[in-house]
This record gives structure tokens, C-alpha cells and sequence, in this order.
């Protein structure tokens, strides 16, 4: 129980590492879920979890100065507590949302409260011509201001939290674990949202309704999709670019010509 | 001009720089973002570049500005600084201010292509192709998400690195000029919103159960949308948070209440099956989650489609037919007879086989099994006065049954009918009416044992009707529930296939051949082949390779040894067939010597079990046929 829980804190630490080891998305429930699954002895149900995880989490990824909820403590938590308690997906988000909006709280109490000094403390090693100081400025900063606190977190909520996750799961109405569901179905839709905010215009919305069309009429896999909106890609690219091309040759041309006069 | 040896950037130091640059997001904060991570980055190049600690400090002030964009493709930036650093260290004239503008004019741009291009198309192809194996609990699904979106992307960062330093500030420019970041951006959107098409509508799961019509017309909202165009209601629910977040400025976060609310919502307005309904591509993504779902209801609380009580009731009252029986079947022998038929056609006609095998093994009385529609062509000359024939239909006016009773009685033969409906005009035809609703084959094996009793070859009747009568019912019932885990294993691997051959022998026979046709071909719509435990060996087992699905059913009478025998044989050719022996189920009060007697009736429980989840799976009302009393014939 006491190594679960290091070892569950341990994973959430490793999750937030991923912004020292070039945001390489160890941090995604996809991941988290998985190694949550090793460190409980049952990879397959933390595969699966952390696939729908991923889904719920599809819109939390932080872009420019955005802070997504905590999704590492959501999901190794959530995904933690299904599986030790036996159910479902739909029990890991129930835990999974308020912890995240918890944690998020905690974090945020990092970022205001003791990150700052370690800015304003590079500063002055800076004015000293100090450049170790600033490496380990940076190093400690990361660690104490998030990673460690979202490793306490983790850590002690899964050792204080099992008896009570499993009393408030005990509790817990049928109807509220399956109106969940029908909300993770809807969830993925804020991500999406959130890309095509990101992505769309006028000019190409036809491919994401062909994106979609390739999925409900020929039940193509995610990966077949992704090969042929390459190939679309390429192509368009191509024609586009040899238009330029063109319009630039037609007028050089036009210019050679009229100084031949 | 001081013209010391000039200062140059090795290798050796932007490789330090590329290898920092990973951590480039570790201490994020919210007064100047990137900013401790940046001059982390840049320490190398400081100390390579200048001896002078005032300028040291000034450069390492310069680089603990704010900064932030998509990190994966900082290195572009930090190249680009990097170069314009050594163009300052060896000249005094530099303007460092111009380096903190080219910080700040080109993080905003990066930041678009980048985000675009790493979160909203690398990371969307990366997530499609893992979750697709990660729904179905595979661990290779996480790891190739982890390495599609790592490998482009770290090696971006690698490249990035090398390009920015080389072509100095003037790189981004001379993207922007020769139109290539233009078609980045392109290709990359169209990339992008491909694949987040796709999994829109693989992922996003919405249905409007609201019922229009009433009975087998009903239809839902959700049905007719999808006629129009599959996932029509997740592709415009989409759309509508997509203009929400694009001009309505809504919160993700108010969505996501709101979103809860809504599956609260739904949920006490309908039924909670169909609100799940996804669509197609998506079904068999999810299918895992609902699978489990269900079966951990199945198991945990009640059968699918299971009425106890019914079940039992209909048995006992089945059973307690036997005085009317007995009274018809004694006035009978009184009088004398000298055959008795059992007519039938479809499912009346494999009971009637049933029932002639059930005497076969006791007596000497000539008996046979009579096709209603063969006896109405051929006739038979053997029917006629003396003769009694025996019949059943459930609705009474089964056109052959009519025709074929009608020309029994003008032969001279006298008929018993059991017509579940007493008002049909078949019911008025026959010498002898008994209308109770289902249990044909009980029907018959009690008006059978009574001829045979009449006729001193059957000493035990009493004693095990009593039997019967006590505890029949009850066990009957159990096996259906002892049946119940074995039916949803078996549903689940056979619902989609091909063809189902099935194979039994002796008072099992009628009902492996009206079974095949009757409900896997009549109501499931699978094809199907059905053949006695001695033919298989004739012609049939040539054709039964590894994959070919075969059940045989194996009772406990007389003809036990025929299915053992294709048992025995069975697992030497075929890696796909099923076993469903009668002896695997408890009937508790039933001596053993009877089980035989009764073995159809506990095959009939368990294949009950494999109808119900088989149109759980198939998702294809049994109701439904496609020409049977639709065309005629």
C-alpha cells in the first residue's frame, strides 16, 4: 500500500518530468494510465482507462499561456482507484475530474507562491554573474514549484484516499457512473472544438467533414485516415506550390521579354 | 575596431543548447513563462562567447525575458539567438536590443505554425493511431503514440536547432518569403483537420432516443438522423462547441458542467442502451468498455429476458394437461387403433420426429412422423380408419396442417390437436382439442408415454410424472440459469458467423434440425447446416476444417453414443465447435434413469439462453421475417 503510493507519486512526478524531457507527452492520461496500470500489476485495464482518459482529457493541453486542469493527478488517481476498486472507466473520470480541479488548486498554490521567488532569485544571480546559480535556479524550481507537489498530491491521495474513494464508490448511485458515460461520450467534443478553433477556417472545414465522412461511411481506422490525409496534404501542397511557381515564372518571363524590346 | 581572434560557436556548444532545450517548459511560471529555461538554454553559449562578466550579466538579463512558445520548436529561436550572440560578441557596434526583438517578433509566429502544426496535428495523429489499440487494452497502443509524436517531433527540435543557428534572423523571413511556411501551414491543416474528422466521429458519441411511432414502427430521432447521414448528430454537435469556443468565447470549463449536466439530464429521459448508440466505426472502439459494462450487470444482477416465474408457470401448466391427455388418450385405446402419426410441418414436424424416436426406443406400436405438406402430395395409404394422428400449431391456421387434417379425417382417421389458440378453425376440425400455449414437445412425449403405457410398455409412467410434476419445472429453470455465463461466451463468438453447423442425435434430432432452421436461419438469419451424429461421418465432416464452427448436442438417451462418437472425433479436425452435453446440468429431483426421457427439454433451456444473447449480439429481432406469411408460397 505505502510502496503503491510512492510508486503511483513517483509516475505523476515522472508525468510532469515530461517538461524536462522536451514536452514529450508523458504527461497524456494514455501514458499515465498505462504506467498506473504496470505499478497496480494490471496493464491491460490501465491501457484501457488511460485511452479514456485521453478522450476526456482531449481538450487539456496547454497552449500559450493556458493552464489545463491537472490532468497527471486525475488520471493516475482515477485510473489508480478504478482499478483497485474493479470498476470502469466511468468511475476513474467520477474520481479523475474533482481531483484534477483539486490538484489544480495545489498547483496553482506552487505557481504563485513558490515559483516566483525562484524567478526573482535568477534574477539576482544573473546581476551577479552568477551561471551555476541560475542552472540550479532552474532545476530546483521545477521541482518544488510543480513536479514535488504534484507527486504529494498523488502519493498521499492514494494512501489517505483508498478507504474513503472506496466508501464514497460504495455510496455512489448507478445513475451517476452512467450519466457520466453519456458525458464522456460529449467530452472529446471540447477538444476537438478547441483544435478546429485552432486550425479551421472557411477555406479548409471541407477536410475535417471528409475526415469524418472516411470514418462513418468506409469505417476507416484512425491510422488509414491519417495516411490518406497525408497523401491529401502532399498532393495539394504540390499543386499549390507549382501554381506559385508558375504565376512566378509567367510574370519573370513576361519581364525578360519586354527588356529584350 | 578591436579586432581580437574572433569569437565562434562550436558544435560542441549548440548541442549543449539542443540537449537544454528538453527542459525549456520545467519551470514555467506565470510572470515571464519560459523564461528561467530559456537562459538555462543559453548558458553554454554566454560562457563560450563572453569573458567579460558584465557582459555575462547582461546577456544572461537579456535571456530572462519572457518567452514562450511551442517548445518543440524553440530550438529554431535558440539557433537564431545563438548566431546573433556571436555576430555581438564580435562586434561592439551590435545592437543587443535587436536580439530581444527577434525573440519577440518570431516566438508569436512559431507559436502559431507550431501549435498548429505539433498539437493540433502530431499529437491528433499520434493519439488516433494509440487510442485505437489502447481501447482494446493494448500496450503497443500507448507506445506508439508515444513514438509517432516524438520521433517528428524531437527530431524537429534537432533540426531546428542546426537551421536556426545557420541561417541567423533571416531565416524565418526567407520561410515567409519563398512561400514555404505558407504551405507548411496548408499541408499541415489539412493533415490536421482530416484526422480530428475522423476522430470526431469516432469518438464523440451523441444519440436522440426520443421515440417516434409505436410498436415495430417506432423509430428514434437519433435512427432518422442517421439515415441522413451517419454521426449527423456528432458532426453538428461538434461544429456547435467549435462556434461556441470560436465566437462565443464560452469556457472549456462551463462546457464541461454543462456537459455533465446534460448526461444527467439524458439519462432520466430514456433509456440507457440507446443513448450509447455510436456510430458504426466507433461501435467496435468502445464496444470493449459496454461489453464489460453489460456483462457485469447480466452477472450481477438479472438475466436478459429472463421471467422466472413465467418459465416455471408455463412448465407446470404444461404438465398439468396430463388428466385431459390421459382421458383422451384412454378413450382411444378403449376403442382400439392400429398407427398412430404425428403430423406436422416446420417445427411441429421435428417435434413429431422427436417423439418417434422417444417410442422407437420403447415399444412395438407402428408410429411415424408425417409431413403435413409430403402427406397432402404423395399422401399415405396407411392412414385411415384405426389410425390416429396427432398435430400441433401454435397459431391453428397453418395452411398444410389444414389441408392435411382436413384429408386424415375424410381417410377415417381420428386427430388430437393441440392449438394454442382454441378459437382457430383447426381447433373445430379435430376429434380432440387441448389448447395451452407453447411446450410442444412435453405435449407430445406426454401423449406419448400415456399410448405407451396403455400398452403395458411403460411401468414407470406414475412414478416419473410424479417426479416430473414436482420438481421438472424448478429444474428446468436452473439449467437456464446454470446455462447463462456459457450463452454469453457462446453468443459472443458466434453471433457474426458464416454458417453454424450443428450436429445431434436421437430424441435431440428433430430439435438440432428445427433449432438450425427455425431460429438461427428463421429468426437470426445465419446460415446454417444440421445433421444426425451417425450421418456426420457421411459426407459432412469432409468439409469441417479448424476454423469451421460445429455444435453438437449430446443427450443421455439411447443415441448418446452416436454424438459421443462425432465428440471423440471432432477435436482431431476442428478447432471452433461447442459441446453442449445435457449430463453438464443438475436436475435436481430427476432420478437418473429419466434424464434421457427429458434431455430435449433441457437442451430446449440452455439453447433458450443462446437466443436471447444471440439476438443481444446480432442486434436483429427474432421477430422479424423477411417472407414467411409476406409472400406466398
Amino acid at each position: 500500500m505505502l510502496i503503491q503510493a510512492i510508486l503511483l507519486g513517483l509516475v505523476a512526478m515522472l508525468g510532469n518530468a515530461e517538461y524536462l524531457f522536451g514536452t514529450c507527452l508523458l504527461s497524456r492520461p494514455l501514458i499515465m494510465g498505462t504506467l498506473t496500470g504496470i505499478v497496480l500489476g494490471d496493464i491491460e485495464a490501465g491501457v484501457r482507462i488511460g485511452a479514456t482518459m485521453e478522450l476526456a482529457f482531449m481538450g487539456a493541453f496547454s497552449i500559450g499561456a493556458s493552464i489545463p486542469p491537472e490532468m497527471i493527478s486525475g488520471t493516475v488517481l482515477g485510473t489508480a482507484f478504478a482499478i483497485t476498486t474493479g470498476s470502469g472507466p466511468e468511475t476513474a473520470l467520477a474520481i479523475g475530474l474533482p481531483v484534477a480541479s483539486l490538484v489544480l488548486l495545489a498547483k496553482n498554490f506552487g505557481m504563485v507562491f513558490i515559483l516566483p521567488p525562484f524567478v526573482h532569485k535568477a534574477d539576482e544571480w544573473a546581476k551577479n554573474d552568477n551561471m551555476q546559480g541560475i542552472a540550479v535556479v532552474h532545476y530546483l524550481a521545477g521541482f518544488f514549484g510543480v513536479n514535488l507537489i504534484i507527486g504529494l498530491c498523488v502519493g498521499i491521495g492514494y494512501y489517505v484516499g483508498s478507504p474513503a474513494v472506496e466508501a464514497f464508490l460504495s455510496i455512489i448511485p448507478e445513475w451517476i457512473s452512467k450519466g457520466l458515460e453519456i458525458t464522456m461520450g460529449l467530452l472529446p467534443a471540447i477538444g476537438f472544438g478547441l483544435l478546429m478553433k485552432m486550425i479551421m477556417n472557411k477555406a479548409n472545414a471541407c477536410f475535417f467533414i471528409l475526415g469524418f465522412a472516411m470514418s462513418v461511411y468506409f469505417n476507416l481506422p484512425g491510422t488509414g485516415i491519417a495516411i490518406l490525409g497525408a497523401i491529401l496534404a502532399i498532393v495539394l501542397t504540390q499543386i499549390k506550390r507549382s501554381q506559385t511557381m508558375q504565376t512566378a515564372v509567367a510574370q519573370g518571363g513576361y519581364t525578360d521579354d519586354d527588356e529584350d524590346f | 575596431m578591436t579586432t581580437k581572434t574572433s569569437k565562434k560557436l562550436e558544435r560542441k556548444q549548440l548541442m549543449s543548447v539542443f540537449w537544454r532545450s528538453f527542459g525549456l517548459e520545467w519551470d514555467w511560471n506565470y510572470e515571464r513563462q519560459m523564461n528561467i529555461g530559456y537562459c538555462y538554454c543559453m548558458l553554454p553559449v554566454i560562457k563560450k562567447l563572453y569573458d567579460d562578466p558584465a557582459e555575462q550579466e547582461a546577456a544572461m538579463k537579456r535571456h530572462l525575458e519572457f518567452f514562450n512558445t511551442t517548445p518543440q520548436l524553440a530550438t529554431l529561436i535558440l539557433g537564431i539567438t545563438a548566431a546573433m550572440e556571436e555576430q555581438n560578441a564580435n562586434d561592439p557596434n551590435f545592437d543587443t536590443q535587436s536580439i530581444n526583438d527577434v525573440k519577440v517578433s518570431l516566438m508569436g509566429p512559431l507559436a502559431g505554425i507550431g501549435d498548429s502544426f505539433i498539437w493540433g496535428t502530431l499529437r491528433i495523429i499520434a493519439t488516433g493511431v494509440g487510442l485505437s489499440l489502447a481501447t482494446q487494452g493494448n500496450i503497443l497502443g500507448p507506445i506508439l503514440f508515444f513514438l509517432i509524436f516524438n520521433i517528428p517531433a524531437q527530431g524537429l527540435r534537432y533540426y531546428l536547432m542546426g537551421a536556426g543557428y545557420k541561417l541567423g534572423s533571416g531565416f524565418l523571413a526567407t520561410l515567409q518569403k519563398s512561400g514555404w511556411m505558407e504551405m507548411l501551414t496548408y499541408g499541415a491543416s489539412v493533415l490536421g483537420l482530416t484526422v480530428i474528422g475522423g476522430m470526431t466521429a469516432q469518438n464523440v458519441a451523441i444519440n436522440v432516443p426520443l421515440a417516434i411511432g409505436a410498436g415495430e414502427e417506432a423509430t428514434t430521432i437519433g435512427d432518422i438522423c442517421n439515415t441522413i447521414m451517419p454521426g449527423i448528430l456528432p458532426l453538428l454537435f461538434t461544429f456547435g462547441i467549435y462556434y461556441l469556443l470560436k465566437f462565443k468565447n464560452v469556457k472549456t470549463t462551463t462546457l464541461l458542467v454543462v456537459f455533465i449536466l446534460i448526461g444527467f439530464a439524458a439519462l432520466s429521459s430514456a433509456s440507457w442502451d440507446s443513448l450509447t448508440d455510436r456510430p458504426a466505426a466507433a461501435q467496435t472502439q468502445r464496444k470493449t468498455y459496454r461489453d464489460r459494462n453489460t456483462e457485469k450487470q447480466r452477472r450481477n444482477t438479472t438475466m436478459m429476458k429472463f421471467n422466472e416465474q413465467e418459465k416455471i408457470d408455463s412448465v407446470k401448466g404444461a404438465l398439468a394437461l396430463r388428466p385431459q391427455i390421459e382421458e383422451i388418450v384412454d378413450g382411444i385405446c378403449e376403442n382400439g387403433y392400429k398407427n398412430i402419426v404425428w403430423l406436422g410441418i416446420g417445427g411441429t414436424w421435428a417435434s413429431a420426429q422427436q417423439a418417434t424416436v422417444h417410442m422407437k426406443e420403447k415399444t412395438g406400436i407402428e408410429t411415424w412422423a408425417e409431413n403435413a405438406a409430403e402427406y397432402l402430395t404423395t399422401g399415405n395409404k396407411r392412414i385411415g380408419e384405426g389410425s390416429v394422428v396427432i398435430t400441433s400449431s401454435v397459431t391453428g391456421n397453418t395452411i398444410e396442417v389444414v389441408e392435411a387434417v382436413k384429408k386424415a379425417k375424410e381417410a377415417g382417421a381420428t386427430v388430437i390437436g393441440f392449438i394454442d389458440a382454441p378459437e382457430a378453425a383447426l381447433a373445430k376440425m379435430v376429434d380432440h382439442v387441448i389448447s395451452y400455449k407453447q411446450n410442444e414437445q412435453l405435449k407430445f412425449f406426454m401423449t406419448a408415454d400415456r399410448f405407451m403405457k396403455n400398452a403395458g410398455e411403460f411401468d414407470d409412467y406414475d412414478e416419473m410424472y410424479a417426479e416430473f410434476d414436482q420438481y421438472l419445472p424448478q429444474a428446468l429453470v436452473e439449467v437456464e440459469k446454470a446455462a447463462e455465463p456459457f450463452a454469453v461466451e457462446f453468443a459472443k463468438k458466434h453471433w457474426n458467423d458464416d454458417i453454424h453447423y450443428f450436429v445431434g442425435a436421437g430424441n435431440q434430432w428433430g430439435a438440432t434440425y428445427s433449432y438450425a432452421m427455425c431460429y438461427w436461419e428463421e429468426q437470426l438469419w445465419i446460415k446454417t447446416k444440421s445433421i444426425t451424429s451417425p450421418e456426420f461421418f457421411h459426407g459432412m465432416f469432409e468439409i469441417v476444417t479448424k476454423e469451421t464452427p460445429v455444435t453438437v448436442y449430446v443427450g443421455e438417451d439411447r443415441q448418446r453414443k452416436l454424438s459421443e462418437r462425432v465428440v471423440n472425433f471432432l477435436p482431431r479436425i476442428c478447432g471452433n465447435y461447442t459441446i453442449i452435453d445435457t449430463k453438464d446440468y443438475e436436475l435436481k429431483g430427476i432420478s437418473e434413469k429419466y434424464r434421457g426421457d427429458i434431455s430435449h427439454l433441457v437442451m430446449h433451456a440452455v439453447n433458450n439462453r443462446i437466443d436471447v444473447h444471440m439476438e443481444d449480439e446480432t442486434k436483429h429481432p427474432m421477430e422479424i421475417r423477411r417472407y414467411y406469411r409476406a409472400l406466398d408460397y
